[in-house]
Order: structure tokens, then sequence, then C-alpha cells
């Protein structure tokens, strides 16, 4: 090498020894190839093009709404109520059927359905997701089994947590209220060369309503890791783990002052994507739940459970034409419940479900997309094949205007329990048999047919969603008084059978304003008129006539000012044999002023909830003491860094 | 008529008279010398291109050379193509004109800086034209929201200036690392439509990318970008312009600066030839309608 040579291999290796390498910017920052994030995602189509109807809540509104709990969050959507039990349980329900175990409701966290197999409810408090996990979610109001499989015969709640490139650094927010509320939530991300991590903990403690036992203590620990291996794969890999104490129920109802449950829940969910191209992908996902319950009914009767969800799913997707789009899916799913007090089994009840579906999109022109979908599955637990067919057509004469009109079916998994239950107090030489199952039940069923109109004028920065509908709901499970021999003290028990139908028309309408970048305005009404057949005269007294919801925010100053309003017409909460009518009329208020610091920000929340009066939830005389959700004052002190 | 003799020698005479001014023509030639950082890729793309733009304009002698070859000194002209051959080309050939291609208009600034006899074809595309392409595809917009790092900070004056010629708003952000990004595009979004994406090492490093253009998908904001796999992995639009086009564009330029003997290439430049690319399934998404790449090209090409 010549001393010409060597000048400039010390030049190259002194510039480049200089150099501060986030400061130099090469031609590879224009050519090299970068992750695909969006194509390797199931991009969701704008809601003017959907075959239902979808609210989205967003994290903006998660945050102003000033919410604590996840599961209030979903009174934001038309139709929806939400309400607590003594024992500080929530439940939450669409369109009716508000009793503890609401099971026509499919709920899924990143794809992975949640619900409890043992009784096909949510478990909520049990779910090891923060209100900061979460990125947005978006509610399908209607029948959506043709995708979601069974359970989702009302609706779907989908929730998607932030990807944990969202999360990077740290925060810190510690919370104190009223009624004992005590919540300190932390939170860790960070990221390496194939992708990123967070790590979250959340310990809660809080009474609801001050009253009775409603004293519940929550720790849950949660993990997501996305990383990119190549350029095609994406993986997302989430783990949570739940420990609570519930002094009061997790199954249904209280029935005496010592009750109290110890819940434990854990899962595992892994998530492959791999893009073949831009437009076509497959995933798989594996996931794992389990839950566990240890709690006595009575003194006498037992109502620990174990129960857990296996499943494997795969996924193709195709969008790579321009009118068509298509997706396939084939997936099984292993439920196992031990629940010996109740299935009168020490043995574990498995049901093995086989599911294959498939959707297609067909959009000849702008103005058209038609959308035929279906969900063919079979459970072994009552042997049978169920078929979930939609058919969809959108009209979108212009760019502000769009309609739907769409027919769908759904079907309710049961619950392992409603065809298997056993339930009985012996003392002594006597039996009382309280519910004994004398047959495989049918699934649930719902027709349902809608209209829909969009409006979108981004110009006044309005969107419009309404919704008019009719649904048929039948092969209703109910419960019947049966002669049992064998029961030594009253010789008779309840069973449960299909009874005939219920009739709903409704109409309901979302409304997000936002006249200008200083605030906004999110407005949710449904009427929902019920008619039952003689056997099922209980329904409608479930189901709310009349739901609103108001959340608006404003930033003043440097101040976040939002307001919340929900309320719902007069409707009970089927709790066995307890008639409680039940009502909101509810005004949340919250105000946060934040500051940056030299690595981050410090944020302080006041949260006022019940400023007007009273919220009536349910079990609303429990223990003789009116369950009312008072005004409670929150404050937090949140730091990011 | 010629005697046969006379035509004979005649005809010698004329051979040799060709082949003597053929001679002379082609030792006038200049020679070009193309030093590339690295003998693949898009350099090789950038060379090849070139070569063949240089054949189709004239008579040239083209050498190429490598980083573990260097081109001799005292070239008519030597081609530089990417940064660490235009960092060994300065240290190299003081007295010859050199010519950039393949480095961003930042970093070349700071390697040159000084050199008198250098210009460049720098890989950025101008920002006027970044707006007028934003412009073209989103009918409303009003306010275009630029994330800038400490490599774009610089750019602040030209956004300005760009704005002005494109009537498009301009409102830009500086951060200082990484996890100031996204707070920073919240900010940004009140007011804006749209995102530019400059390059930056914090603002799109690869580690950011990915929160990036899912911050902003989120926002449902489009993004401009500047490279095709940007464009891929999830931006709206694509303004670039690919190695074969430099390659062919500095040819052209090349030819035309051969002046009496010399080249005179005049100051540095932005490229004249672009190419658009548009995500369909991300402007579906967002509920996009947008003309053409071939709409959009021309509609670009005439506001030159």
């Amino acid at each position: 090498m010549n001393r010409r040579h060597l000048g400039v291999m010390a030049y190259l290796f002194a510039a480049v020894a200089c150099a501060n390498p986030t400061d130099t910017l090469t031609e590879a920052d224009y050519f090299s190839e970068q992750p695909v994030v969006l194509s390797a995602s199931r991009l969701p189509q704008p809601v003017n093009r959907t075959p239902a109807a979808v609210t989205v809540i967003t994290r903006e509104m998660i945050e102003a709404s000033g919410f604590r709990h996840l599961v209030d969050v979903l009174r934001l959507v038309p139709g929806f109520v939400v309400g607590w039990s003594g024992g500080n349980m929530p439940a939450a329900t669409y369109l009716g059927l508000a009793d503890p175990f609401p099971h026509w409701m499919q709920v899924m966290v990143d794809g992975r359905s949640v619900y409890n197999p043992a009784y096909g409810h949510i478990t909520w408090r049990g779910i090891p997701l923060t209100l900061d996990d979460v990125d947005r979610i978006e509610v399908v109001r209607g029948p959506n089994a043709a995708n979601d499989g069974l359970n989702s015969m009302l609706g779907t709640v989908h929730i998607y947590t932030r990807h944990s490139t969202m999360t990077l650094g740290g925060m810190s927010e510690v919370t104190a209220g009223d009624k004992n509320y005590k919540e300190a939530n932390l939170r860790y991300g960070a990221e390496t060369n194939k992708g990123s991590w967070r790590l979250g903990l959340l310990a809660r403690e809080d009474e609801r309503h001050g009253v009775a036992q409603d004293h519940a203590t929550d720790l849950q620990l949660s993990f997501r890791g996305d990383f990119q291996p190549t350029r095609q794969d994406g993986l997302m890999l989430q783990l949570g783990i739940s420990r609570n104490f519930w002094e009061g129920t997790n199954v249904g109802q209280l029935f005496f002052d010592d009750q109290h449950a110890y819940y434990l829940s854990g899962h595992a969910n892994l998530l492959w994507k791999h893009a073949l191209s831009e437009n076509r992908e497959w995933s798989l996902q594996a996931h794992h739940t389990f839950h566990q319950n240890k709690e006595n009914i009575l003194p006498s009767l037992s109502g620990d459970y174990r129960t857990s969800g296996s499943g494997i799913q795969f996924t193709y997707l195709d969008i790579s034409a321009s009118e068509w789009r298509t997706s396939l899916s084939g997936e099984y799913r292993l439920n196992r419940v031990y629940l010996p007090a109740l299935l009168g089994t020490d043995e574990y009840l498995e049901d093995h479900i086989f599911r294959l579906s498939g959707g297609t999109e067909w959009s000849p022109s702008r103005d058209w997309v038609l959308h035929a979908a279906a969900m063919l599955e079979h459970h072994t637990d009552t042997d049978k094949l169920h078929l979930s067919p939609r058919l969809a057509l959108n009209w979108l004469p212009s760019g502000e205007h769009s309609f739907r009109l769409g027919v769908s079916q759904g079907q309710s998994a049961l619950g392992i329990y409603a065809s298997n239950t056993d339930i009985k107090i012996i003392n002594g030489g006597d039996i009382d048999q309280l519910n004994l199952s004398t047959s495989k039940l049918d699934a649930e069923k719902i027709n349902s047919i809608e209209l829909g109109y969009l409006l979108n004028k981004p110009e006044w920065g309005l969107n419009l969603d309404v919704r008019a509908y009719q649904n048929r709901i039948y092969d209703i499970v109910d419960t019947q008084a049966i002669l049992v021999p064998f029961d030594t003290v009253d010789g008779k028990a309840d069973t449960y059978i299909n009874r005939p139908e219920v009739r709903q028309r409704g109409l309901e309408y979302h409304l997000q304003w936002r006249p200008s970048s200083r605030g906004w305005l999110i407005l949710s009404q449904s009427w929902i008129d019920t008619d039952s057949a003689q056997e099922t005269w209980w329904y409608p007294l479930s189901v709310p006539p009349y739901t609103l919801s108001l959340l608006t925010g404003t930033r003043i100053k440097g101040l976040d000012f939002s307001l919340g309003y929900y309320h719902t017409g007069n409707f009970i909460w089927d709790t066995g044999d307890d008639v409680n009518v039940s009502k909101y009329n509810r005004l949340d208020l919250r105000l946060a002023k934040s500051w940056k610091t030299s690595d981050g920000q410090i944020e302080l929340i006041l949260t006022l909830q019940g400023l007007l009066e009273g919220e009536l939830e349910y079990m609303a005389e429990y223990l003789y003491k009116r369950q009312e959700f008072g005004r409670h004052g929150y404050l937090s002190l949140k730091y990011e860094f | 008529m010629l005697n046969p003799f006379f035509r004979k020698a005649y005809l010698v005479c004329a051979a040799l008279t060709s082949s003597l001014l053929w001679q002379a023509f082609a030792c006038a030639a200049p020679t070009i010398n193309i030093f590339l950082s690295d003998p693949s890729g898009i350099y090789q793309e950038a060379a090849d291109s070139l070569t063949n733009g240089l054949h189709e304009h004239g008579l040239w002698t083209v050498n190429t050379y490598t980083l573990d070859r260097l081109p001799p000194t005292g070239s008519t002209l030597t081609v530089a193509i990417g940064t660490k051959a235009l960092t060994a080309a300065l240290a190299a050939s003081e007295d010859s004109p050199v010519l950039s291609l393949l480095v961003p208009q930042a970093t070349y600034e700071r390697l040159a800086s000084g050199s008198h006899q250098t210009s460049a074809l720098y890989l950025d595309q101008p920002l006027v034209r970044q707006l007028r392409l934003l412009n073209l595809a989103l009918p409303n917009l009003k306010q275009a929201g630029v994330p800038l790092g400490p490599s774009s900070r610089g750019f602040q004056s030209s956004l300005e200036r760009a704005s002005r010629g494109s009537g498009v708003s301009v409102k830009s952000v500086v951060v200082s690392q990484g996890s100031e990004l996204l707070s920073a595009l919240s900010d940004l979004a009140e007011n804006s439509q749209a995102f530019v994406l400059l390059p930056d090492p914090v603002v799109a490093q690869r580690g950011t990318l990915q929160s990036f253009l899912l911050h902003t998908y989120r926002l449902r904001k489009p993004v401009l970008a500047y490279s095709a796999p940007l464009v891929q992995s999830g931006a709206l639009l694509g303004l670039y312009a690919s190695p074969a086009q430099l390659g062919e564009e500095a040819a052209r330029w090349i030819s035309e600066s051969w002046i009496r003997g010399e080249f005179r290439l005049g100051p540095p430049r932005h490229p004249k030839s672009f190419t658009v690319s548009v995500n369909r399934t991300v402007a579906r998404s967002l509920d996009i309608s947008l003309p053409s790449e071939e709409r959009l090209t021309s509609q670009l090409e005439a506001m030159k």
C-alpha cells in the first residue's frame, strides 16, 4: 500500500472515528430495507366499508373518561350497560341479558378470547390488563359470529394493546381516592436490535360502595414483546398473571356474610405474522389461559373451580387484488373445566372446538362493497355443528354518505356449566338437589337484520354512525322446576331448558364531533324495544330501553378538561330471585395538568365521579343495603420518563 | 480522372489523415473516473446507468475504481458514488474535480465544505417538490407536520422557503432523542393533516421507524417518505430518485458541462428526476382516494 493509500485510509478512519454516529446520514438511510409494519398487520377497513357497525374507543377517549376500570369504558358504546355487584365484581352487556354471567358477547384481547369457559362470562377484574396497556377498543355492534365464533352473538369487544414500541421508557403512577382506593402502576419498556418489550405491574385495592363486602385487591403482572426477526416476520409474545382477593363473590351471588374469593389467572399468547407480500400474509396464533377460583358459595358448598382455554389458529389474508379481499381461518380450541361442586364430578369436563371460517369482500366499484362470511364449528361438549353466516352490502354514493344492509346469524356457547349442572347440598341423610341438567342444550341463537348509515364530514370534523336493527333471539336458556324423586327435602330442582324467543327492534347512533383542534365531543344514544313470548317474560326487563353517553374534552391553557355523562332507563340485573331496578344518571369530571421535566413528563390528574347522584348498580338490595355508586374522587400522579 | 498512382496515394493519405485525426480526437476525449463505495447494489446500479448515459452522450474514456483501487490523480473528472467514495475522493484528488452522487445534501455539505472543485447531484428530493406532491395527493391539506432531529434541524429555513413555494403551511418540531418523538408527533398532529418524514438518524432510525409509522397510522395522518422501503413499510406516499435515475441524470449533466475542454459543473443541485410511489393498502385504510402514480408524476412534472 503506497503513501497515498495510507493517507486516504487514515482520512477515512478519522472521518469515521470523529463522526457522531447519530449525526451521520448516508445513502444507506435511504435505501436500506425497513421492517414491514402496516403491511404485516391485518389492516382494518374504514368504518364505512365494514360489514357491521363498529365503535372505536380510542386511547384519547379512554384517558379523558377518567375510568379506573377497563370494563367501564364500554359505557361509551351505544346500548352497553355496566353493572357492579356487591363484591365489587363488574359485568357488562349489550342489548340486555343483564345478569351476572352475560355470555352473549365475545371479548378478545389481541385476538385471544378471554371468556371463562365454566360460565361463559368475562371475569373482567381478573384480566391482567391495565388501561395504560390499551391502545384502542373496537366494539362490533351486532352478531359477529361469522368472524369470531360462538359467543359473538350480540357483539364483540376487540381490545388491542399498545405495541411495545409505543411504551419505551418508564412510567410510574400512584392513585388514591375515596372508598379506600389505592393503586400503583409501574411500567418499563425498552428496545433491542430485533424488537422491543415492556413489563407492567399493577397493585390495586378498593371498596366500590363502602357497604357490605366489596373490598377487593388485585395484583397483576404483564409482559408484551414484539420482535421482527426478519423483514417479513413479526412475533408478538404476551404473558400475564393476575392474583386477586375479593371479599364478595366470583360466582354471581352473595349468600352469606363471610363469602370471599381467591382468584388466580394467567395467560400466554404468541402471535406470528408472516408477510408473503405487501398485501398477503398468514398468521399463526397460539394461546393458553387459565382461571382458578377458590370460594365457598355457602359454608357447606364449595364454588372452587379451575378452567383453562387453549387454542391454536391459522389465518390467511389476501388483499392483493383491488376488488377482492379474502381471509381464511382454521382454529382448534380446548376448554377444560373442573367444578366438582356444581358439575357433580371430580373429573375435568372438556370441550374440543374445531372452527373453519372464511370471509370475502368484493368491491366491483368504489361505490359498492359486498361482504360474505361464515363460520363452521363443531363442539364435542354438545356434539353439534354450528354454522354462523353473514351477508352485508355497503353503498357509498359519495365520500360523505354510506349505507349498509346486513343480515347475520349468531349463536352462543353456553359454557360447560349449563349442560352439566348437578348442584346438591347433602346434610346428613338429606339431599337437597338445587339444580340438575337433564339434557344437552341447544346453543342460543340470533337472527339479525340491520340498516346502517354513516356520515363523514371532515370539513365539519363530524362522523356519525347510525344503526337500526331487528333481532330474533331464540332457544334462550332458562330454568324450569322439575320433580326429583331422590331430593329428600322438597322433591324438586331447577333444570335448564331452551325457551322460545324474544324480538328486539332498536335504533342507536354514535357521533364524534371535533369542531377544532381544541375540543371534541362523543355522543351515543340507543333505544331498544323488546317483545317476548310469555315464557321469556323476564327478558325484556333486563334490557335497558334507553342509554346515553356523552364525553367531551378540551384543552385550555395547558389544562386538559373532560366531562362524561352516562344515563340509562330503568332495567333489571337478573340475579335469580331478586328484582333490582338499576339506572344510571352519572356525571364524571377529569382535570389533568402536565409538566415537562428534563427527562420526561409529570402529570397530575384529578377525577371526580358520580357528581349527580348515586348510581344504582346491580344487586341493589344486597344485605338490605342500597348498592349505590356515590360521589368518588381520585388523585393521580403520573411520571413518564 | 486521376492517375491510378495518385489515386492510390490519395487514398493512403486520406486513410492516414483520418487515422491521425481519430487518434488526436481520442486523446483529447476527457477521462471520467467512476469511483464506487462498493462494486455492487445501488452503487453499481448508479454506475451502470451513468456509464451507459455517458456513452450515449459522447465519446468518453470511462474507468471504474473502488475503495481498494483509488482513481489516479489528475483525471478530468471523478464521479464519487456514495459517502465513502466521496470521503476518499476528496482526500485523494485535491486538484481534479469531483462530482458527488448518491450522497445526501447534509452529508455532502459537511464533507465538501471548502472544496472548490466539487459539486453534487444530491440524493434528496427538493422540499418544495415534496410539499407540492402532498398538496396534489391531499386536496384538503392545509398544513404538513415535519418532525426534525439533530441532522435535519438545519432544514428549517429550507422548509420555510419550500412552504412559500408550494403554498403548503409547514409546522416543524425538533426532537433531540427518540423518546421525544411520539409526543412531538401528537403535538404536530393537532393542526396538521399529514406528516413529511425527512431522513434523520433520530427521527427515522430503524428502532423508531416502527413506532413512528404506527403512531401516525393511529393518528390517521398520512406520511410522505423519502424512500421506496418506507412506502412499503406503511408510508402513504414516497418521493425519491432511484440510483438508475440519478446515474442517468448525472450523465446528462456531465455531458452538458463539458465546455471548451473543461468541466463546468456549477453548484450542487437536487435531482430533476423522481419517482412517486403510493401504498394503496394504507390509502384504503385511511380512506384516502389518490390519483394514480402516473398522474401524480405528470402533474408534478408540469410544476417544475
